[in-house]
Formats: structure tokens, C-alpha cells, sequence
């Protein structure tokens, strides 16, 4: 299973993707905004994003909202610090694949992926 | 002869005219007449009717005996410097009644001269402004609530900002931690122990910071329709309830409008609170009661009840008696009990929290808008 990894927390991204490795995923690409997201997505077409929303100049909606574009049925998990109730409005709106709250339980993160994995078999 | 008949004539009929014009004046004015000594010799029926006092309790009186402690001594001194020096005074001055309520009133004194230009009596001309004063003092803190509203939301705003920085590094931190442990599967004791530590210390920032921004933030009202009782059985079975404690559910049940999952974290500190207070062990009885088209809940228990002192401070914010409380507990209670345009209030002997909510809430258009919004 590929995956990118995007968060303007460069220590995010590093240990974020190092974790996703030793539970076997395969970290493809890693980058820092919404703009590093939708890039990486239309060269690579990883099996799963996951995404921060808070950034700088492309944030978490820009990307979702691109790769839904590109995709309609791609696997988008957000990754965000963020529980105000606006965010989640807006975020409703692009149906992400899966929401979850920073700090990451990452036994959740690997229960979501192993639904995947029945699915695509 | 016959020109002194006309001038009687004309002097009585100026008396009539004059004490029509007295009438008319003591209909709206209140009026009254002191010496020079500040004794009252006149007052009229307005004065007696606001000051509840009857006239003959007022006559001969010292004007002093409407002092309501209001104004400052140099108030008093000012005003009398004025009218003994013959000049007129005017001012606004805050009387107290007979029964001990207050009262306003606009006020003209006029000092009435003697041929060589010295007071003989004052007369006092005054207007009730009670009812405008009231108005004035009630802008005044409407105005203060919305200055701290405003002041709250940028706290709210600057929390949520800070809550997220917070959480990035605490992730990485988990993440960390985590990865440690995958890589170092066969570690001795000690040092799993040492990641457990940074995983509850971790823990414990994240719950921090969620109770307070629960409190920072006032989240929108999901109405439904709700059993109060479902409400509180869901609520008790997310409680640790020690052995020793007792818990009587409500015996009677009635449906509400409101958001169940708010009122839960109202159960939940309520109840908790009541938890503690017994030191696990005792009763906490909980009802609820139907009344007019109001819903009362009843949350009492059996513990020592709360000091009187503390008792006017228990609902404001970071007031906490606990060595790790966040002191907001109550505070969100409240904040969502008033959310339902409802009311909270406690007693002692049995300690006794009673919420009052009304049943069919009905909220302003822009808030139903959201409620709507939300599938």
C-alpha cells in the first residue's frame, strides 16, 4: 500500500511516515502544503493521502478539494489539530475519506488501513 | 374705594389663577419646602407619595432623612454652599423612601430671597427619573457583558490558535514514543515504564486541552427531541461509579428539546462532583419533575454540601477547590444550561443542584439556521 505524507510540521511528516513504514506502508512522497499534495497525487496516484489542514498558502481544503477532482474515489485521511466546529462544517462539504485528531492514535490509523485492504481485495 | 374693589378683584383672581397653576405642578412635580435649617415645612402629594412617607412624618423634619448614603458628603456641601448663597441649584439625587427602596429624581431648588438678598426658605422642585436611572444602569451592564463577550471570544479564538500548536508537537511526541516502543519490542521493564509515562503525560496535556477549550468555545446546540431519562441512563453508564456509591434514577421520565450530548457533560460534572464531594461513599438521588412547560432536574446528594462562602463563586470560570481541577467544570454547565435558556441554581442541606430548562426550546432564526445545516 503507497502513501504521501503532508504537513507543513516538517517533524510531523518525518516521524508520521517512519511510523506508516514500520506498519508497512509504503511513505511514496512527502510534502509540506496543499500544493506539495495535489503535485504528488497526480504523478504518483498513492493508494492513500494523508493530509494536515492548517498550512500556509495551499492548506488541507485546496488539496482535498483538487485530489477529489482528480479522483472522486480517492482515499484522503485528514490529519488535523484543528476541532473547531467551522472546520468541521467546511470539511463535511469535501467528504474526506476519514477524519482524524492530532495527537494521532496511530492503532486507528492501522485499523482504517486495514479496511481498505479488505476493500480492494 | 371702587379701584381698591377692582385691585381685590384682580388680586383673587390671581390667587385662582395661581393656585390652578399649583395644581397643575403638584400633578407632576414633587415639591417641597424646607427653612434655612434644611426642616421641611411644605411638601406636597407627590413628595409623600414617593417618599412613602405620610405628611405629618415629614413636616418638621430634617431633609436629611431621605438620604440614601448615594452621594459623597462634598455632594451635600456643594448643594447647600449653592442655595445659602441665595443661588439656584440643579442636580439629579437619589432619595431612599421610607421602606428602604430608592428613588431618583431631578431636582431644581430655588432659594427664596428676603429683601436684602438672604435665603428665607428653599423650594424644591423635583421629577421622578427612577425608571430612567434603571434604564441608564442597565445599558451600562449590558453594555459591560457584551465588552466581556467580545474580550471572551478573542480568548476563545487565541485558545483554539494555541491548542493547535499544541497538538502538533504533542503528536510528534506520541508518534515518537510510539515508534520506540516498535523498535524496541524487547525492552526491559524500566524502560517500557518510562514510555508509559511520557504516553499518560501526553495524555493528560491533550485532556487539558480539550476541557478548556470546551469551556473557551460555546459550540452550537444540536436540538432533537429527548427522553431526560435516556439522557441521564447514557450519561451514568460513561461514570465510574464506586461501589459504595448509590445512584437513584429519576422515577419519572418527560421529553425535552435540547442537545443530549451537552447536557450529558452537564449530567457528568454534576454527578461526578456529587461522586466526589461523598468521598465514594453515599447516595445521589436524581429526579425530574414536569412543571408548567418547564422541565425541572434535581441532582442531590448526601455529602457535606458546599461552604456558604464558596457558594456565590462556584460558576465562575477557574474557580476550583481541587488540587487538579480545571475550574471550569461548573462553568460549562452553566454556559450550557443558559445555551437552553435555562436556569441552575444550588442548595444546601441536602446539597441540591437544580436545573430548570424549558421544554419546547424555541432559539433565535441564525442559530436554527446551523441547527438545520446539520444532517
Amino acid at each position: 500500500m503507497s502513501a504521501i505524507v503532508i504537513d507543513d510540521d516538517h517533524d510531523m511528516v518525518e516521524v508520521l511516515s517512519e511510523l506508516l513504514k514500520i506498519k508497512g506502508v509504503d511513505v511514496v512522497a512527502k510534502g509540506y502544503d496543499g500544493n506539495d499534495a495535489v503535485t504528488a497525487y497526480k504523478i504518483l496516484k498513492p493508494d492513500i493521502v494523508f493530509l494536515d489542514l492548517m498550512m500556509d498558502n495551499y492548506d488541507g481544503f485546496f488539496a482535498l478539494e483538487n485530489i477529489r477532482r482528480i479522483d472522486p474515489n480517492a482515499k484522503v485521511v485528514i490529519i488535523t489539530a484543528d476541532e473547531n466546529y467551522e472546520t468541521k462544517q467546511k470539511l463535511k462539504k469535501l467528504s474526506p475519506t476519514k477524519v482524524f485528531h492530532k495527537p494521532l492514535e496511530i492503532d486507528e490509523v492501522m485499523n482504517l488501513l486495514g479496511t481498505f485492504e479488505d476493500f480492494d481485495s | 374705594m371702587l379701584s381698591d374693589i377692582v385691585s381685590c378683584q384682580f388680586d383673587l383672581k390671581r390667587i385662582e389663577r395661581l393656585l390652578k397653576i399649583q395644581h397643575a405642578l403638584d400633578l407632576h412635580s414633587i415639591i417641597g419646602i424646607t427653612d434655612t435649617n434644611g426642616i421641611i415645612t411644605y411638601v406636597n402629594k407627590e413628595f409623600c407619595r414617593i417618599s412613602k412617607y405620610a405628611e405629618d412624618e415629614l413636616i418638621g423634619q430634617d431633609h436629611r432623612i431621605l438620604k440614601s448614603g448615594f452621594h459623597s458628603d462634598e455632594f451635600y456641601t456643594g448643594m447647600w454652599k449653592t442655595i445659602s448663597s441665595g443661588r439656584i441649584w440643579r442636580g439629579s439625587v437619589k432619595n431612599m423612601a421610607k421602606d428602604g427602596s430608592f428613588y431618583w429624581v431631578k431636582t431644581i431648588i430655588v432659594p427664596l430671597l428676603d429683601e436684602f438678598g438672604k435665603p428665607i426658605e428653599y423650594v424644591s422642585i423635583r421629577t421622578d427619573i427612577t425608571k430612567e436611572k434603571e434604564l441608564q444602569e442597565r445599558l451600562a451592564e449590558s453594555t459591560n457583558k457584551l465588552v466581556s463577550a467580545e474580550r471572551f471570544s478573542a480568548i476563545g479564538e487565541l485558545s483554539s490558535r494555541l491548542a493547535h500548536d499544541l497538538r502538533n508537537p504533542l503528536s510528534v511526541i506520541k508518534a515518537e514514543v510510539d515508534i520506540f516502543k516498535f523498535k524496541n519490542k524487547n525492552s526491559d521493564e524500566k524502560t517500557l515504564q518510562s514510555c508509559q509515562r511520557v504516553e499518560n503525560a501526553v495524555a493528560k496535556i491533550t485532556y487539558q486541552i480539550n476541557t478548556v477549550l470546551d469551556f473557551v468555545r460555546t459550540k452550537p446546540l444540536h436540538l432533537d427531541k429527548n427522553s431526560v431519562s435516556s439522557i441521564i441512563e447514557s450519561t451514568l453508564s460513561n461514570i465510574v461509579i464506586p461501589d459504595r456509591i448509590k445512584i437513584i434514577s429519576p422515577q419519572t421520565d418527560t421529553v425535552i428539546i435540547c442537545d443530549s450530548h451537552q447536557l450529558e457533560v452537564v449530567f457528568e460534572n454534576l454527578i461526578t462532583n456529587s461522586i466526589q464531594a461523598m468521598e465514594n461513599d453515599g447516595t445521589v438521588t436524581i429526579r425530574v419533575i414536569e412543571e408548567n412547560n418547564s422541565v425541572i432536574i434535581q441532582i442531590e446528594d448526601t455529602g457535606d454540601g458546599i461552604p456558604d462562602e464558596i457558594v456565590p463563586k462556584i460558576f465562575e470560570p477557574l474557580f476550583t477547590t481541587k488540587h487538579k481541577g480545571t475550574g471550569l467544570g461548573l462553568a460549562s454547565v452553566k454556559n450550557i444550561i443558559e445555551q437552553h435558556q435555562g436556569k441552575i441554581s444550588l442548595k444546601n442541606n441536602p446539597t441540591t443542584f437544580t436545573i430548570r430548562l424549558p421544554q419546547q426550546l424555541k432559539l433565535p432564526l441564525e442559530e436554527k439556521l446551523t441547527i438545520d445545516s446539520i444532517p
